[in-house]
């Protein structure tokens, strides 16, 4: 009965001990990757709050093009819906699929495609172009391209450290029993669907 | 064609971070690697010395050519890479220029870092390097320009004086602005003074006291552009410190000429 009591002790000790053992293993890795995978998620916050910064620079945009272009109707209509289109989307940053982020980058791309027409349009407008408010619009909404990129990369790179960490042997383990799944990354566009750079020529002597 | 040519560009540019020149060793602020700049050590202590008394790290780059980076990526991609400014406050401003040669045209970009976006806009940054450094550097007169757009710069940074000044500047408001300032201030006291006059009772106080708020915001910061001054000298132990691992966001503006 003692020497039982005693093997049932030490059987406990033992599986307590292995326990104690996998979880100090497990628990910085577990950790890691939620660590990981919040980074992704505020990068994502970063990324949308650059897409939402030129969507807010669009109805003033739009406004000074009117304007003077009266009659380029179509044209700031395309830009005004593309914007409607584009809002619409929204990703849940803990649950994205690649697909989700297609669709996200193909109508955020639309906005930058309508834009670069209604910019190239103002190329016939002299005084649209020598126009202050223009021109200060202009300068907002290159720089928020710029932080596009800037905010898009970043994503692709925190994204990358992400997946690389929940593919590596043995936090890929971890991974699969709490369900950490894959991130997506933006695309660099190629070919026909290319999202043109809005060209703003700001006093480029050409 | 261009386009594409552009976006493409663009789009590597990031990723390439390998073509960006590395950081230099010993850190300086002024980076002269096109060679333009001439004798300009006293640049690089203007610069130091606006690093250690505002902690605002303002680096001067100079390229012969960016590396088929287009100028914005390039100018934050160096902030970035350089580590340019303070971490915490990611108060970093790279000014970087391009010389005019006779096959390209010259380029000028300041970038912000994350920290500086709301005292020095991209409208901001476009301003000062179409109107104040590209007619220095239209007249091959670089050192001149980078200095007249790094004051500008400094000034922002430390909140010396708000965007709004800057735009006042160089245009005629000016003086439009300070007798509307004059005359709004004016209504206000008369105002206070009437309703303090007429029935003197908490809840006007109240009122006015809401309605003094911004004049006396604006006249705090006229009292502490005219109380700092810059140009004394003094003596500085040890160096600036090197680059503080600034971050940037692409923020900025440029021009070419």
């Amino acid at each position: 009965m003692k020497k039982g009591c005693f093997g049932l002790t030490g059987c406990l000790i033992m599986v307590a001990l292995v326990v104690l053992v996998l979880a100090l293993w497990a628990v910085p890795k577990y950790n890691g990757l939620v660590k990981s995978q919040q980074s992704v998620e505020s990068q994502w916050g970063n990324v949308e709050n650059v897409y939402q910064r030129r969507a807010d620079l669009i109805p003033n945009l739009v406004e000074t093009v009117k304007g003077y272009a009266k009659h380029e109707q179509e044209t700031l209509e395309g830009v005004i819906e593309a914007r409607a289109n584009a809002t619409k989307v929204t990703i849940d940053p803990t649950n994205m699929t690649p697909e989700d982020l297609q669709k996200y980058q193909v109508a955020q791309g639309d906005v930058t495609n309508a834009l670069s027409r209604l910019i190239a349009v103002a190329e016939n407008y002299p005084d649209l172009k020598a126009n202050q408010n223009f021109l200060e619009l202009q300068s907002q909404l290159e720089g928020t391209e710029n932080r596009i990129t800037v905010e898009r990369n970043k994503f692709n790179e925190v994204a990358k450290e992400y997946n690389t960490k929940r593919r590596t042997f043995p936090t890929n383990i971890i991974a699969s029993i709490f369900n950490f799944d894959e991130k997506p990354y933006f695309k660099a566009q190629e070919g026909a669907d290319v999202a043109p750079k809005v060209d703003f020529g700001t006093s480029e002597s050409k | 064609m261009r386009l594409t040519a552009a976006l493409l560009l663009c789009l590597t540019a990031v990723t390439a971070l390998a073509q960006v020149p590395p950081r230099p060793d010993p850190p300086r602020l002024v980076n002269d690697f096109a060679g333009i700049l001439g004798d300009c050590q006293w640049l690089e202590d203007s610069l130091e010395k606006i690093a250690m008394e505002t902690s605002n790290q303002i680096c001067v780059v100079t390229m012969d050519d960016f590396g088929g980076y287009d100028k914005a990526m390039m100018a934050y991609s160096i902030g970035q890479k350089w580590g340019v400014g303070n971490k915490d406050n990611r108060n970093g401003v790279v000014i970087l220029i391009k010389p005019k040669t006779e096959h390209s045209k010259g380029e000028a970009f300041i970038a912000t870092g994350y920290g500086l976006e709301g005292a020095i806009t991209d409208a901001t940054s476009t301003r000062i390097v179409n109107q104040e450094m590209i007619p220095y550097f239209k007249e091959n007169d670089y050192l001149g320009g980078v200095w007249a757009g790094a004051q500008v710069v400094r000034d922002l940074a430390v909140g010396e004086y708000n965007e709004e000044d800057y735009a006042q500047q160089g245009g005629d408001d000016a003086l439009f602005a300070l007798i509307m300032f004059i005359l709004i201030f004016a209504f206000f006291m008369y105002l206070a003074h009437k309703s303090n006059n007429g029935n003197g009772g908490n809840r006007n106080n109240r009122d006015t006291g809401t309605w003094g708020g911004p004049i006396i915001i604006t006249g705090g910061s006229d009292w502490g552009r005219g109380g700092s001054s810059w140009g004394g000298g003094g003596s500085f132990g040890g160096g600036w410190g090197g680059f503080g691992g600034g971050s940037f966001g692409g923020g900025g503006g440029g021009g070419s000429w």
